[in-house]
């Protein structure tokens, strides 16, 4: 799922799947420690928020997760991990279309929108995979909360029940868009060197 | 996934995909009609634990996949997890108490998914994070602006509809979060052959 070094062969200067703004993320150890300095500084950034700005700030973390989390890739175009898009461009005149190559897109086919890298079968089931993995990390705290989530939400007033699910979405929504990601990152094993590509090679040498 | 589904007794044959479509579609109406019949009831109070513990019912003995139910439809998603920690030591307390909280634990045939099992099952899930996706982020939003917008839902004289507004969101939110992987799964795969190797086996599981 993260850039393999064909694709760094095909794109040189496209730095953004091994790094992240400016860390890098070639080895398993230090995305690992990304996907931990992730939510701790996610924590850190809260509680400051909360403590600095008031109990009132607090909404303000739900744009923050799905920013920091579309940083981390998956849901956008930028960031390490590759987009989870069921819709990939057609090389040969820039088209979407369906991964099976049949489904034409609803609104994008014909137009040339995005710069998408062509997902492979490991891609695809390393995407499913960590998908799997999340809905069934998620699917507990949710039927504890629908369990017990009664006896305080159904007396409760609508500005009450906004402010419970407003508490209730800033975690919730920091897990569900950084999830899949975060797996991806964690146990994707690290990416071999590049190797020297010979067009560019002699490019380098014409201009030496 | 199984051709057949024994349910109350009976034996249903959902070898063809139009029937597995069915039992989805009834299920789901099912669902929301007595959510809707709750509502009336008593507004949520206490009848939608009732509905909710049909939602788990059904998901258990008709879906599948989550938990080790025999007869349901789906296999075991764990199913290839829990038997390989289950043949790793098969005498060992946690592998005991597998014997007898899960009676196929042993039955590679009924309990284990094969590598297209595990593919689709994946591609079910990612698949319904996605429309989950789009409903918890609807629910957040809707709640988001009752809250900012609640004084004025009061002057209007609406603060108890956008609250059901709300409820109602959550309570679907939840039924597509439990069901929704299975369902895909049921919707989607084509039509199936009968196997009487695992008739046999459930035969003798139920005796």
């Amino acid at each position: 799922m993260i850039a393999n070094s064909q694709e760094r062969v095909r794109r040189p200067i496209d730095f953004t799947r091994r790094f992240l703004i400016f860390i890098p993320v070639e080895t398993q150890r230090s995305r690992r420690i990304l996907v931990v300095g992730y939510y701790l500084f996610f924590l850190a950034f809260g509680a400051m928020l909360v403590w600095y700005r008031g109990p009132a700030k607090y909404d303000r973390l739900l744009p923050l997760a799905f920013y920091l989390g579309s940083a981390l890739g998956g849901i956008t175009f930028s960031g390490p991990v590759r987009v989870f898009s069921q819709w990939q461009r057609r090389f040969r005149d820039g088209s979407a279309w369906g991964i099976d190559g049949n489904i034409p897109h609803p609104y994008l086919s014909g137009r040339r929108i995005i710069e998408s890298d062509r997902l492979d079968e490991h891609d695809i089931a390393v995407r499913d995979r960590a998908h799997y993995l999340a809905y069934s990390a998620l699917r507990w705290p949710a039927i504890v909360a629908a369990l017990f989530g009664g006896i305080f939400l159904f007396d409760a007033t609508p500005e009450q029940l906004g402010h419970v699910l407003v508490i209730a979405s800033v975690p919730v929504a920091a897990l569900f868009f950084s999830l899949p990601q975060a797996i991806i990152l964690w146990t994707e094993p690290t990416l071999e060197p590049d190797p020297e590509d010979p067009g560019t090679q002699t490019v380098s040498r014409a201009v030496q | 996934m199984k051709a057949e589904l024994y349910l109350l007794g009976r034996r249903f044959d959902m070898a063809p995909r139009d029937k597995r479509r069915k039992l989805v579609v009834v299920i789901y109406s099912a669902i929301f009609v007595s959510l809707a019949a709750s509502w009336l009831v008593d507004h949520w109070q206490i009848s939608v634990g009732l509905v909710l513990f049909c939602v788990f019912l059904a998901n258990r003995f008709v879906f599948g996949g989550y938990g080790s139910e025999p007869r349901a439809m789906i296999k075991p998603f764990l199913g290839n997890e829990v038997r390989s920690r289950y043949l790793s030591n098969p005498d060992s307390r946690w592998s005991r108490l597998s014997r007898l909280t899960i009676p196929n634990v042993t039955n590679e045939n009924l309990f284990c998914s094969d590598e297209r099992e595990v593919q689709r099952r994946d591609e079910a899930h990612q698949l319904a994070y996605r429309c989950l996706g789009v409903t918890v982020t609807f629910t957040f939003l809707v709640a988001y602006l009752a809250m900012i917008a609640a004084r004025l839902l009061k002057v209007a004289g609406i603060a108890s509809a956008a609250n059901a507004i709300i409820h109602s969101l959550l309570m679907v939110a939840f039924v597509v979060f439990v069901t929704l992987p299975q369902a895909i799964l049921l919707w989607t795969e084509p039509d199936l052959e009968p196997e009487s190797s695992s008739l046999e086996s459930i035969s003798g599981a139920a005796q």
